[in-house]
């Protein structure tokens, strides 16, 4: 299973279009704490929408399986929710797919995202790539 | 007594796949969603910043559901971005237009059980909420028409405020 985003998205295409100055300054408050926490919340809701998706269920057989409210599963999946590893396990048992998987260390290798070629690879780790390219999380 | 209140719609930023709009009211200098940033972000740093950053995930993936929760009643289209922070509790309450629209308005900090507990707060949804049915009047009537993530026509609106 793999968990990443953006490869190719509209990177840098807004450009042109309207900003606001106050929502500009604004933006200087977003850390990478704060992207981290929101990206993972939300990456881990849409994983279990897809895993919903492609077992044809629907968020009220995800409650009826967890034995939860519809409201409740609804709430975890907008994104919002504070997962904790016992109620991750819980939905990756009843669903009978993994949710998260965690990067072994034995595994050497990193994702690089070249935005010049718009490739995602796999490579050994190493201490210098292409200046165009960029280092993500990968896990495999 | 009930007391007029004009505001505009007001084009604040534009996405490819997203354009956010928020409203001013007349006579006065900045829209709320504004006021909203500038009342908070030095007292609350960090809920702003993550309320900027849901919208900044809202102009890749678009107004989805999973990016809010609803807030007015069932008839109207108010929602309320959540603070991702569980020890904070600054809400901003929105209209979602449509899945590239969305109308930003003003909020604060969440202390009581439900947003209808706190005045303030109570006053920011029923205003957004008098504002959409002003908007689907006006839908209803061609005065205003949505095209992709744009609105068009006469984006000048009156409310009014129950005294």
């Amino acid at each position: 299973m793999v968990i990443y985003r953006y490869l190719f998205t509209t990177r840098n295409n807004n450009n042109l279009m309207k900003r606001n100055s106050i929502m500009e300054e604004s933006r200087k408050l977003i850390t990478p704490e704060i992207k981290q926490s929101v990206d993972f919340s939300i990456d881990i809701a849409d994983r279990i929408f897809d895993i919903l998706e492609m077992k044809g269920m629907k968020q009220k057989d995800l409650a009826k399986l967890l034995e939860k409210s519809e409201a409740e599963i609804s709430k975890w999946l907008k994104g919002t929710h504070n997962f904790n590893i016992d109620t991750i396990l819980k939905i990756q048992a009843k669903l009978g797919e993994e949710i998260i998987q965690v990067v072994g260390k034995a595994k050497n290798e990193v994702g690089i995202i070249n935005w010049t070629e718009r490739k995602f690879v796999i490579l050994p780790k190493s201490n210098s790539y292409n200046s165009d390219s960029e280092i993500v999380e990968y896990a495999a | 007594m009930n007391s007029e209140l004009k505001l505009s719609l007001i084009l604040l930023e534009e996405y490819e796949k997203v354009n956010f709009y928020s409203f001013q009211f007349e006579n006065e200098t900045h829209t709320e969603f504004e006021k909203f940033l500038m009342s908070f972000r030095e007292s609350h740093p960090a809920d702003i910043g993550t309320i900027m950053y849901r919208l900044e995930r809202i102009t890749e993936d678009g107004v989805f559901e999973r990016h809010y929760r609803y807030a007015g009643k069932v008839k109207d289209r108010t929602v309320e971005l959540p603070s991702h922070l569980d020890s904070a509790n600054l809400r901003l309450y929105c209209i979602c237009i449509s899945p590239k629209i969305l109308i930003l308005g003003n909020g604060g900090l969440k202390t009581t059980r439900t947003y209808n507990e706190d005045i303030y707060l109570n006053k920011c949804v029923e205003t957004l909420q008098k504002i959409d049915f002003e908007l689907k009047t006006k839908e209803k009537t061609f005065k205003i028409y949505i095209i992709d993530k744009n609105i068009n026509g006469d984006l000048s609106l009156s409310i009014y405020d129950e005294k």
